[in-house]
């Protein structure tokens, strides 16, 4: 039944896009992402962005790891906002976009997405520059990933920014709940992906006044030209969800919400390496949002085992409200500070 | 008269706004809710893989590739893909290697040439002789 209301939400899907864009007008050239760039390197369906940085920026290159749960733009979303745009002022910035994965890909591990994937960006950095070693930003799951790639591969990483990351997954907040009871076992036995579809709705779910209250909001800010602007292109990202691999999902499901795997030191790679906490030696920066409903404070902890060196910035804001609100700028701001010194 | 109306209005929207929060709140958040909501996508799911196995079975029966099957391909050439692109980097790391190699290896050469002179040299001396 599921995979039925998939095939039709898809149809739907496409025949909302077909209306849309007879209607939208100015919304339909909203662009995905704002930076230029170029992709340099891809793999099945991940690919390795070059940002255009101006004449002369040098210095180790950043590559931004984010979320596989949704589009990488958030990060990119309007220049006001652009975290992208302001890293690429200061260094040579790259991301890994996981492209639009599918059941063809719904048999890979988790492992395959925060250790192959990711090494094979860092080794095309690597030959393009001739270094040893990269800076990583991981935003959301992405964050984490990061980290279980600093764990693995310490000699890789330069500096690890983990911008609202849960590591400890112990009392994780709603989302925990939720995994806790989700069926995983028959989610297992008959899907060969995530739906982006039910993941986003998942999200609304969660936060049921949500829609109401940016309705609102929409109408006491429209006249605002600049709220429309990031209003419009919030809804573009919103709008393209992506599907989570199953095999991978089923793995963030048991081995990080259920039994908190990485925080303990024993999440294993599906070719048998320990991801040990204790092994890592990147400088680390923890930028989390103190409203954050999807990764709550506490759960962007590292484990005690970690003795590499830690920074913590606070910023008042959500989960998404980090990455385009107004104190956005405060959060992108420290962590080019972080990566600049 | 109307500004009493509309305050009166923004009052009710406002107090509903907040009760409709809180009880929804409340219902999201309850253990209760979310594991008979789990159950009930479990029936669903199971109903489903129970519903694709059947297809499979007549798409069988029909002598017909059914969507498990192609999605079983489509894996297995993503697996090649995979196989290839560690390939390619073995490859591009041994063409590396094989390239930083000839200057490490040209002054052990070197070496040997110039050792080799001098008694080149002497042999050269003797035959003049």
């Amino acid at each position: 039944m599921i995979g039925n209301m998939d095939t039709l939400v898809q149809h739907l899907d496409a025949i909302t896009e077909h209306v849309m864009r007879k209607t939208a007008g100015e919304l339909d050239t909203y662009p995905r992402g704002v930076t230029p760039r170029e992709e340099v390197y891809t793999a099945g369906n991940v690919s390795l962005l070059r940002f255009k940085s101006p004449e002369g920026v040098t210095g180790t290159p950043l590559l931004i790891i984010p979320s596989l749960i949704n589009r990488w733009y958030i990060l990119d979303v309007t220049e006001e906002t652009s975290f992208i745009r302001e890293f690429a002022q200061q260094r040579p910035t790259y991301l890994i976009d996981w492209g639009y994965p599918d059941e063809e890909v719904g048999h890979l591990p988790l492992s395959h997405y925060y250790h192959r994937s990711i090494k094979r960006a860092i080794r095309q950095i690597c030959r393009e520059h001739g270094i040893k070693s990269v800076d990583l930003l991981g935003y959301c799951i992405g964050g984490t990933m990061a980290y279980a790639f600093s764990c693995l591969e310490p000699d890789l990483v330069d500096h690890l920014v983990l911008l609202t990351a849960p590591i400890d997954f112990k009392d994780a907040g709603i989302f925990a709940t939720y995994a806790e009871h989700f069926p995983i076992e028959e989610f297992s036995a008959s899907m060969g992906k995530m739906p982006g579809w039910l993941l986003a709705f998942s999200f609304q779910f969660v936060q049921p006044m949500g829609v109401y209250q940016k309705a609102k909001m929409f109408h006491d800010k429209f006249e605002s030209k600049s709220f429309i602007k990031l209003y419009n292109a919030m809804e573009r990202w919103i709008a393209d969800p992506v599907s989570f691999p199953a095999k991978a999902y089923y793995e963030l499901i048991t081995d990080l919400y259920k039994k908190n795997l990485l925080a303990q030191g024993r999440l294993m790679t599906a070719e048998g390496r320990q991801v040990d906490p204790s092994a890592r030696r990147a400088k680390t920066l923890i930028l989390n949002a103190g409203k954050d409903h999807i990764a709550p404070l506490h759960t962007t902890a590292l484990p005690a085992s970690d003795k590499a060196p830690v920074s913590e910035v606070t910023i008042p804001s959500g989960h998404i409200g980090i990455t385009t609100g107004r104190n956005s700028k405060d959060a992108c701001r420290s962590a080019i500070d972080f990566l600049m010194n | 008269m109307f500004t009493m109306g509309e305050d009166i209005m923004k009052q009710w929207a406002e107090n509903w706004e907040k009760l409709m929060g809180d009880h929804l709140e409340k219902l999201v958040h309850n253990e209760k809710f979310i594991s008979e909501m789990s159950k009930s996508i479990a029936a669903t799911m199971t109903g489903k893989a129970f519903y694709s196995k059947a297809l499979d079975e007549q798409m069988a029966a029909m002598n017909l590739p059914s969507r498990t099957e192609i999605v079983k391909i489509l894996q297995k050439l993503t697996d090649i893909e995979e196989r290839l692109i560690d390939l390619t980097e073995r490859f591009e790391d041994y063409v590396d290697a094989q390239q930083a190699k000839p200057a490490v290896k040209a002054a052990p050469a070197a070496e040997k040439q110039e050792a080799a002179a001098p008694a080149r040299d002497a042999k050269a001396r003797k035959q003049k002789k």
